[in-house]
């Protein structure tokens, strides 16, 4: 087979040839059953270069590590190494008092308040994205959507200002307690004294989120703190919004910590002493303090560093 | 990165490009199939598959995207779980009647060439799946692979054609596949 033949028989497998070259090659080659059988050869090993080729960029593929169950970002690898932490500290001293109002000081963290009675639609809008919308919204980095979900955020952010932060339900023996934080991958730690303070701390976080609008534009997460009979020590994820149930109360106060970095990766609580995953895809799940030392130490030292 | 950067990249045959995308949508991706009866496993495969399809029609110049990446993306990855989910039903309500009759013999035959290509080296065996597969035009090949010029892609990728052909034919006849 001379060079020119076979030139030919790429083209006609690879659908290089014109309806009119191809009507002749097909003509010429009923009649030369040589020629088919050398084309039936070409296609098999077309075929099989095509498998290779498959085959060795799958497996490339597969040393990227991926997955879809986390909530955290893997972006570009430069950023992949930098851990993220949102240490939202919550005195939850102070914020139990189970329908006992007069026990409200000036010093109260976070004034509670029954007269407001949320409903779930307004809870809604303080989470404006839902699961779905945040994920395409993370996921992008082209500047348009950031640009458009800063706009998002600063109505967002209003929202948190003017609206009072606590939602006390109608039911009067469960009291409960909601504050907000942003987290934009950067390192953040926040001690809220007052529901003034959170306010600001909110806006100071919204600030920097859209000056490093790189990736990840933000995430807002919702933590709400039950004391009810409902649950023992629980927690339950739902929409980005964060519930603990049980009793938190005593002078201590809790952290959640988002981790992204080689070894760790995701939401954390820590309560007295102890460290507890929160999955975010479960409904509600009893806490359960994490025993893998060397777990447990990563997360003591990283949690020390702030 | 923005689509236009990326689309630069692949169609030179830059496969750190290629990296970048499926970790920007894997997410976005995999999901589709998730969120319609499919396991994580399914869902990687589909997106892999739909990525080197997009990868195929950019590096061959054969795509012209009027939308964005991500659009595109999506709905190969739709189109390829519908196949698949089709694929699946239409094997279940066939077990019955034939029990699976796959060409053997076409397999062998592939198993074949398979071994033959491995036995090439590593610059003709990059030539070869290049030009077969990844349609990349000679130009890019010699980028590629540090050649001097495109008649050096050329002659290099003739001659490796021919070595595989002969590879091939060799172990053909010693397997009965050709009379």
């Amino acid at each position: 087979m001379n060079l020119n033949e076979s030139n030919i028989i790429d083209d006609y497998l690879m659908g290089n040839l014109s309806a009119a070259d191809r009507m002749a090659f097909e003509k010429k080659m009923a009649a030369d059953p040589e020629l088919q059988n050398e084309v039936s050869v070409q296609k098999d090993i077309i075929k099989g270069l095509e498998q290779v080729r498959v085959q060795q960029l799958k497996a490339r593929l597969n040393k990227i590590p991926v997955s879809s169950s986390a909530w955290y970002q893997t972006t570009s690898g430069k950023v992949a190494l930098g851990v993220s932490l949102l240490v939202a500290i919550l005195l939850g001293a102070l914020l139990f008092n189970l329908g006992d109002d007069n026990n409200i000081t000036s010093s109260d963290p976070v004034v509670i308040n029954d007269q407001i009675i949320s409903t779930p639609e307004e809870a809604d809008e303080l989470t404006p994205t839902k699961e779905d919308n945040t994920d395409i919204i993370s996921e992008e980095e082209d500047n348009e959507i950031p640009q458009l979900a800063e706009g998002k955020e600063k109505e967002r952010k209003e929202d948190i200002t003017q609206k009072p932060v606590i939602k006390p339900e109608a039911d009067k023996s469960e009291t409960f307690i909601t504050e907000k934080t942003e987290n934009n991958n950067l390192v953040t730690e926040e001690k809220l004294d007052s529901e003034k303070e959170i306010a600001n701390k909110v806006d100071e976080t919204a600030e920097t989120a859209s000056e490093a609008s790189d990736y990840n534009p933000y995430r807002l997460i919702e933590i709400e703190t039950t004391k009810g009979s409902r649950f023992g020590f629980h927690y339950r994820f739902y929409e980005n919004k964060l519930s603990l149930y049980g009793d938190f109360g005593g002078e201590r106060p809790y952290e959640i910590l988002e981790i992204n970095n080689d070894n760790i990766r995701g939401l954390f609580l820590y309560y007295e002493g102890q460290f507890f995953e929160l999955d975010t895809t479960q409904v509600a799940v009893p806490l359960k303090p994490l025993d893998n030392t060397e777990v447990v130490q990563d997360l003591m030292e990283i949690k020390n560093q702030k | 990165m923005k689509d236009q950067e990326i689309l630069e990249r692949i169609s030179k045959g830059d496969e750190t490009a290629l990296d970048y995308l499926y970790k920007k949508y894997y997410r976005m991706m995999s999901r589709i199939v998730i969120t319609n009866s499919g396991t994580e496993e399914e869902a990687k495969d589909i997106y892999q598959e739909a990525l080197i399809v997009f990868w195929q029609k950019v590096v061959s110049g054969n795509l012209v995207l009027t939308s964005k990446i991500s659009t595109f993306l999506y709905s190969i990855c739709l189109n390829l779980w519908r196949k698949e989910l089709d694929r699946k039903s239409r094997l279940s309500r066939e077990e019955k009647d034939n029990p699976e009759s796959m060409d053997f013999e076409q397999e062998e035959r592939l198993r074949i060439i398979t071994e033959c290509i491995n036995e090439l080296g590593d610059t003709c065996k990059k030539i070869l799946t290049y030009f077969y597969f990844d349609g990349m035009s000679m130009q890019n090949i010699a980028l590629n692979l540090g050649l001097a010029n495109t008649d050096t892609a050329k002659t290099k990728k003739y001659k490796c054609k021919k070595r595989l052909d002969e590879l091939v034919k060799s172990k053909y006849s010693a397997g009965d596949f050709l009379d």
